[in-house]
């Protein structure tokens, strides 16, 4: 499988509208374990979201912030514009945090710290939920032109999409979904936990571990398709080599097949009140809301309730138009949703058995002043997860995470 | 603002189509076009009628999957632009907007404005890849690329292979993708083992799909998002020139 992530479990994502958690959560309710569900990537430089109907978020490079300069405004609710807040009343706050950093700081800080600002009531722009990133600086120290060559296509793309001119005043940015660390769990041969089934790419939760650094997602594409799978699938092949092709009447297959259109049947025959996206939508703000830049177990016991309440309303009053044997994008769109649903309610229970702070996982409860502080005496694992019905708790097992050759230490960007 | 839209809506490839009006307001100038469908198809689905189907993937201009043909233009009126990058304020207020399927014989309608491009599926499996075998890297500096060639390889492989050249074509000719996935191999060192067999293999199929021929309209360089420039179809010939003599 090389399936991709799950970050569409937000509605909001920079992910492409069709990227769904589908086929992994087929893989996981058969069988496969999915590791470390609650590690997502909140990416610190994305246009802001403008009104309800915002369909998907645009990543800004993140090489921006190699000239850029993040800032809100000192006092909670100004609402100058921008050019006309002296310098003396701007937060730096990147800067002024993260001083050997800076505006480079990594991603789940910047993030963090962006929210942070706006939490306060600090945030810019009409939502209040964005801050800006300036480059008056640099184009006065470099002069347009190098401000041009460095980063012409991006400005203009930002102009295309806000109507606003980055040359004259500050990109408005704030953090989103961008990526997801967890996924199915797999061997060092990258086979899942279901014999002859492997995972790669997004799909799986190698690599990265709590958090995914700048190109690391390219890098795993290489590595896994090209330096790891092809010398390792042949091992599991070899064995196979006498095996027919299995024919499509196999009880295997008219089993799924009866079960899929069972469900197809079951979606198309609810004619509720709402539409799909109606429920995208309400759960992707309880897993923004609890389950995005900072958890709290007490939020997380709250949002799993929620989703679980959610999931039952769906099966009851979602609203799916068309028929089955035909091209029907509601009743496809209805078909990932039901396992965002499911899968939700597993980020949010591994959010709450960690107790630490690592990464993309920040729980208030545990830090430093703000810093996460992780917990490697009772947390140096990952959790693989299995399946073993909605009702009840999915079980942990854990791979412990040994390092021979470096030492945990805590890093520190002050 | 508000718009008067007319679509074109087909239930499948082999039933008739028609243009049906729709009214939207409240629609924000910050909308993109697709949201704006997002918008109505909500509506549609809460007065029990089938949403508009249209095909979109990234909505950030990169993957080449929408493909509406809007105010006779594919794409819309933006220049150099893909239908997802279009925004309610590049249209006026009150406006009718007319959006249809980008229509080739070699583009059928799957619904509505949802077309399959397939075809260039096999376009590319016919000679758009590079065979590298895998064992240590190479030293990069073994293969050095002269700057204008990196240059125009990157150019021509900005083609996202959405289909708005042959929909734009009145004869629906897919040069110009063709020519950017030719000439964006060609130029570079990795594609120089497929060489002799690509233009021909892909120029074959590319006839196979139904696709008509180039008669030097341009078209397709003017409605390109990615501004894929004509120079490739020049090439491509040249390699396919190439490519018949070394046979
Ligand atoms: S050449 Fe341009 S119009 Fe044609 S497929 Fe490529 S990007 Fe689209
Ligand atoms: S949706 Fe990807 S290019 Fe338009």
């Amino acid at each position: 499988m090389a399936t991709g992530g799950y970050g569409n479990v937000f509605f909001l994502s920079t992910n492409a509208m069709g990227c769904n958690v589908t086929a992994a959560w087929k893989a996981h309710r058969n069988g496969a374990y999915f590791a470390n569900p609650c590690y997502t990537q909140i990416h610190p430089t994305c246009i802001p979201v403008t009104g309800d109907y915002q369909s998907k978020l645009t990543l800004m490079s993140e090489s921006l912030r190699n000239d850029g300069r993040v800032w809100v405004p000192k006092a909670k609710g100004d609402n100058r514009r921008p050019q006309d807040i002296p310098d003396e009343e701007r937060d730096y706050y990147l800067e002024r945090k993260y001083p050997s950093f800076g505006n480079l700081a990594p991603r789940d800080i910047a993030s963090r710290a962006a929210k942070e600002v706006c939490d306060e009531g600090r945030g810019v722009g009409a939502s209040g939920l964005a801050v800006y990133l300036d480059f008056a600086d640099a184009i006065n120290r470099l002069g347009k032109d190098v401000v041009e060559a460095r980063y012409g296509n991006l400005f203009d793309m930002y102009k295309h999409i806000t109507n606003e001119n980055p040359y004259e005043v500050p990109m408005r940015i704030y953090p989103a979904v961008h990526y997801t660390m967890g996924g199915l769990w797999v061997d060092y041969n990258l086979m899942t936990s279901v014999p002859g089934l492997y995972a790669t790419g997004e799909c799986n939760f190698s690599d990265h571990g709590a958090n995914r650094l700048g190109a690391s997602a390219l890098m795993q594409g290489l590595a896994d398709g090209y330096f790891v799978l092809p010398y390792t699938i042949g091992n599991y092949l070899a064995d196979e080599i006498f095996t027919k092709a299995i024919p499509t009447d196999h009880p295997a297959f008219v089993e799924a097949e009866k079960k899929a259109e069972e469900r197809y049947t079951k979606l198309l025959s609810i004619q509720g009140t709402r539409t799909v996206d109606d429920f995208h939508k309400v759960l992707g703000r309880i897993i923004w809301d609890y389950c995005g830049m900072a958890r709290t177990a007490e939020g997380l016991t709250k949002a799993r309730q929620m989703v679980r309440e959610l999931r039952e309303e769906f099966w009851k009053d979602v609203k799916v138009t068309g028929g089955m044997h035909e091209f029907n994008v509601d009743l496809d769109k209805a078909n990932r949703v039901a396992d965002f649903l499911e899968l939700g309610e597993l980020m949010i229970v591994d959010a709450l058995n960690r107790n630490e702070s690592c990464g993309g996982h920040f729980r208030v409860e545990y830090q430093d002043e703000g810093e996460a502080k992780r917990d490697d005496e009772n947390y140096a694992y990952v959790a693989a997860w299995e399946f073993t019905g909605l009702e009840g708790d999915p079980v942990l097992h854990k791979e412990e995470l040994k390092f021979e050759n470096i030492k945990l230490a805590v890093r520190s960007y002050k | 603002m508000k718009f008067n839209l007319k679509i074109w809506r087909q239930k499948n490839a082999n039933a008739p189509g028609k243009l049906v009006d729709y009214k939207i307001d409240n629609v924000s100038e910050d909308m993109s076009l697709l949201e704006m469908m997002d918008v109505l198809n909500e509506d549609l689905v809460r007065k029990n009628e089938e949403p508009v189907a249209f095909d979109h993937d990234c909505r950030e201009g990169i993957c080449g999957m929408c493909s509406m043909y809007i105010n006779g233009r594919a794409h819309g009126p933006v220049k150099a632009s893909t239908t997802c990058q279009l925004y309610m304020r590049n249209f006026t207020d009150g406006e009718t907007i007319t959006i249809e399927p980008f229509r080739a014989a070699a583009f059928p309608v799957i619904r509505d404005l949802a077309v399959t491009r397939s075809a260039f599926d096999r376009i590319i499996a016919k000679g758009g890849f590079v065979s590298v075998s895998t064992g240590k890297a190479q030293d990069a500096n073994n293969l050095p690329v002269p700057k204008e060639d990196a240059d125009k390889a990157m150019d021509a492989a900005a083609c996202i292979g959405c289909g708005a050249c042959a929909a734009a074509c009145p004869n629906a000719s897919a040069m110009l993708f063709v020519s950017a996935k030719v000439a964006h191999l060609s130029l570079l060192p990795q594609g120089q083992v497929e060489r002799k067999e690509r233009a021909l293999a892909m120029i074959n199929q590319m006839d196979e799909e139904g696709f008509g021929s180039c008669t030097n309209i341009g078209a397709c360089e003017a409605e390109c998002p990615k501004e894929i420039s004509l120079e490739n179809i020049a090439r491509l010939n040249r390699e396919y020139i190439y490519a018949t003599v070394a046979k």
